[in-house]
């Protein structure tokens, strides 16, 4: 199920949301939300839902016996990563892997493609984190699996993010604040979530679309602002399902990491990516990157982990070649940030910015592409590469219909209107009230008459 | 377990207690009274309209949308286990949500304001007229129409073959196109099919024709609607008449809606600028009579049941039919054959004249072999009339021509 749905909104969200409140005690209600939960996760793929109950069962039993045989524990905690892993290389990475060994060997083994396990990437950082934190001894082993299963298929962060780590919700999932304060201030950020998926998200992906049609033949302003609203798009969608997930998460009790804080504002690609995908960034570092040494090793090993760290990071997005390139190219520039731009004294600001989205938006010739011969041609249409003009009547066209939408776009993905919206929710809670009811009616308008509302992350 | 937090009556007694709480971990709002009533509000919205949705008896057809609506599906494990039945309960509650039409109006309407002229393949034009894009054709189908009439008229006998293809009002009127939209699939889908004719088959065209009626200040489409007009088909046939034969019979014209609200609007979503007037011409001398596939006979090529309904334009000879059979008064032996799309509607009435009987196919519905169409004996004359919306994309006729020819 999508939250940019009506069965959702109209029955799914109110229904959840009444008995959650009406059941009494955190028990029930822990009952209410796993239910909900998992009706969620199996209403587009049912078959799929035997599997997050195996990853379930799979990470409690390894916390479990973690804690019961403490000198295995290393052991345990091997077996547990590498199933973990295994699940989502199955499931996700199958083919992209036979592709690399038929092309290593000669061989050509065909598979079967199986349609990818909504939200697979996301449930599985998160089990890792249980695991591992378990290991460390940050958190103490969870002894009741419902407790675990509802922490792994919470449904508001259950698809697309944040990725929640065990110990953010460790103490929420035994005794939390249900109260109608919550409720209120969490559907508010819910709201605004849903108006960014739906008026800014969707719009823009409808312009994306436009300049897809006939990729050999794009002239190159067509290319860029292709990117520019694909670019867009994927903030919207991203960081308004993040805040539909913040929001619910708060309605029920739980405190979600925020993520996504007007990362196009940012002077550089470092700064950028701490505040883009926060919960995946923080996720790699905690559980990547700090156990490779960090910073404190020699630099070429430091070089090394960087790169290690970003292709991973690109990996995670997609099973492709060019999610990889696309992973290592931000590694790339940020450690070019780090020993030469960061070196320069007196860097005009503006240029920063400017440098910084253009880098960002660049890489989206490689994430935007389904296939390596995509993203190649992508490149070369952006770059007068494809004998193409400059500009054409389309081009134009598409200048004149769909630049207004890029404009209102640039606007609301700036830090100031971040800061207003948090401003308003904080210090002017009636007039921020009046504005996301209007925005929640017309999202609903727009959901209902919109066919184009496919969810951009369901792919990860 | 702290019972503070465990359920909301608990709560509601302890307040501050909370109230320290949610301020410390994220201090989103400081309005806890606003933000508890606004929660309620919110609920109590979703599930108006949840209730809304659910009681409002579902429709089976859209009328505006000229499809069947998706009823809820019946529940059964099977069904559930392979998600058909949550797609079909997707499809459902989208389907009939309650003032879906509404809905989009204002979606369409917001989208026009920030500079999008397109909706649904609709342009808002200029002059605040709708006009239908015409969809990216191939020349593969393009051939294996003009073939298919090639072999169609060479293995039949007839006195005239005409083909009579309608051009968009994309074509007629690129000056009230948006800005930087062009006609370019268009008018190269009209002289690729005109000039990929056989020589036997009389194909004028008819864009300076529809050029005269725009040219004396009347409509040759309507604004609402992808059709031409009744006064654009009636000035191409007296145009074309003597060429063809066609006897003009004496017509009185009466506007017999001033309320048509076409297609096109339930298309796109855009509110037009104005609604347009329908005109159907009266023949004073010849009558008709009907005979539907249903066995239904009708005596006017006119139906003004439908004017008041939300669709007018049924008001010309009614749904989309595989075959009419039409017989006149007309004081002649000759018989027509007819291939048309819906554009034949209003042209069919001046024919009457000039023809004792008329067999009128929409290869679109029309199921049966071509040949059967001859075991009565064959046409003095056949006419193919159409538009490009419905040809370039639409192998019908093709397959019903080329049912029996040659290997």
């Amino acid at each position: 199920m999508v939250f940019s749905s009506n069965i959702f909104i109209f029955f799914f969200l109110p229904a959840c949301l009444l008995i959650y409140f009406l059941v009494p005690g955190i028990r029930a209600k822990n009952v209410v939300l796993l239910l909900f939960s998992l009706v969620f996760y199996a209403w587009g793929e049912p078959i799929y839902l035997f599997l997050i109950l195996i990853s379930i069962l799979l990470n409690y039993l390894t916390g479990l016996y973690m804690e019961r045989i403490p000198s295995w524990r290393k052991g345990i905690l091997i077996t547990g990563i590498v199933m973990n892993l295994a699940l989502l290389g199955f499931f996700k990475y199958y083919s992209f892997l036979l592709g690399i060994i038929n092309s290593l060997f000669g061989l050509s083994w065909t598979s079967r493609e199986l349609p990818l396990p909504i939200g697979i990437s996301f449930y599985t950082f998160q089990a890792l984190s249980y695991v591992i934190d378990l290991y460390r001894g940050k958190i103490s082993v969870q002894k009741n699996v419902f407790r675990f299963a509802l922490y792994i298929s919470l449904f508001p962060q259950l698809i697309a993010g944040p990725i929640v780590r065990y110990s953010e919700v460790e103490k929420a999932l035994s005794d939390r604040p249900v109260t109608p304060e919550r409720l209120g201030t969490g559907l508010m950020r819910f709201s605004y979530g849903f108006a960014k998926k739906i008026l800014l998200a969707n719009t823009l992906g409808a312009i994306y679309e436009k300049t897809r049609f006939q990729l050999e033949s794009v002239s190159v302003l067509t290319a860029w602002i292709g990117i520019i609203a694909y670019g867009l798009q994927i903030y919207f969608d991203f960081s308004g399902y993040s805040d539909m997930a913040i929001g619910l998460g708060y309605c029920f009790g739980f405190e979600f990491p925020d993520n996504f804080r007007a990362s196009y504002g940012s002077k550089s690609i470092t700064e950028l990516w701490r505040r883009h995908h926060m919960s995946l960034g923080s996720w790699f570092r905690e559980y990547v990157y700090i156990p490779l040494g960090g910073n404190r090793v020699g630099t070429f090993r430091y070089i090394l982990n960087i790169l290690i760290v970003w292709g991973l990071t690109g990996l995670w997005h997609g099973a492709g070649y060019h999610f990889v390139l696309w992973g290592l190219y931000f590694g790339v520039w940020m450690l070019f940030e780090k020993y030469v731009l960061f070196k320069i004294k007196h860097f005009p600001s503006v240029f920063a910015h400017l440098l910084t989205l253009f880098v960002f938006f660049f890489g989206f010739g490689m994430f935007q592409s389904a296939t390596w011969e995509q993203a190649v041609q992508s490149y070369r249409n952006m770059l007068f590469l494809s004998g193409m003009p400059a500009w054409d009547q389309s081009a134009l066209r598409l200048l004149v219909t769909g630049g207004p939408m890029l404009v209102i776009g640039g606007f609301f993905a700036s830090p100031f209107m971040l800061h207003t919206r948090e401003k308003l929710m904080k210090d002017h809670f009636t007039v921020s009230a009046v504005i996301s009811l209007f925005l929640m009616v017309l999202s609903i308008a727009f959901m209902v008459s919109q066919d184009y509302n496919p969810f951009l992350y369901y792919r990860f | 377990m702290d019972p503070l937090n465990n359920d909301q009556s608990t709560v509601a007694s302890d307040r501050p207690v909370n109230r320290s709480r949610s301020l410390k971990n994220q201090e989103w709002s400081k309005n806890y009274h606003s933000a508890a009533v606004y929660g309620f509000l919110f609920v109590i919205l979703l599930v108006c309209a949840g209730l809304w949705h659910v009681l409002t008896p579902d429709r089976g057809y859209s009328a505006l949308e000229k499809r069947t609506l998706t009823q809820f599906p019946p529940l059964s494990l099977q069904n559930v286990a392979s998600a058909e039945w949550m797609q079909k309960v997707e499809k459902y509650a989208s389907d009939q949500f309650p003032a879906r039409d509404a809905m989009m109006h204002l979606k369409s309407d917001i989208s026009l304001r920030l500079g999008e002229t397109e909706s649904n393949g609709v342009y808002y034009c200029r002059d605040g007229s709708l006009i239908q894009k015409l969809d990216p054709w191939t020349p593969e189908l393009l051939e294996k129409t003009t073939d298919a009439v090639a072999h169609f008229t060479e293995r039949y006998a007839f006195r005239n073959r005409i083909f009579l293809m309608v051009p968009s009002a994309m074509v007629l009127s690129p000056e009230v196109l948006p800005f930087f939209v062009d006609n370019q699939l268009e008018t190269s889908y009209l002289s690729a099919f005109l000039s990929r004719l056989p020589e036997t088959v009389q194909a004028p065209d008819l864009l300076p024709l529809l050029n005269e009626t725009k040219q004396s200040g009347e409509r040759a489409f309507y604004l609402t609607d992808h059709h031409w007009t009744t006064t654009a088909a009636h000035h191409v046939f007296t145009s074309l008449a003597s060429s063809f034969g066609w006897k003009e019979s004496a017509m009185d014209f009466s506007v017999v809606s001033n309320h048509f609200l076409g297609a096109l609007v339930s298309k796109s979503g855009y509110v037009p600028a104005m609604s347009d007037s329908i005109l159907a011409g009266y023949d004073k001398e010849i009558s008709v009579r009907i005979s539907r596939t249903n066995g239904e006979i009708q005596s006017s090529f006119y139906r003004p049941e439908a004017l008041g309904t939300s669709d007018e334009y049924l008001f010309f000879l009614g749904d989309n039919e595989p075959m009419l059979s039409i017989t006149t008064t007309a004081d002649t032996d000759d018989t027509l054959l007819v291939f048309k799309d819906s554009y034949a509607n209003c042209f069919l009435p001046f024919l009457a004249a000039s023809y004792k009987n008329i067999i009128v196919i929409d290869p679109r519905y029309y199921s049966e072999p071509v040949s059967s169409l001859f075991m009565t004996g064959g046409y003095t004359d056949v006419l193919f009339l159409y538009s490009p919306h419905t040809l370039a994309h639409n192998e019908a006729l093709s397959i019903l021509l080329e049912d029996e020819a040659p290997e």
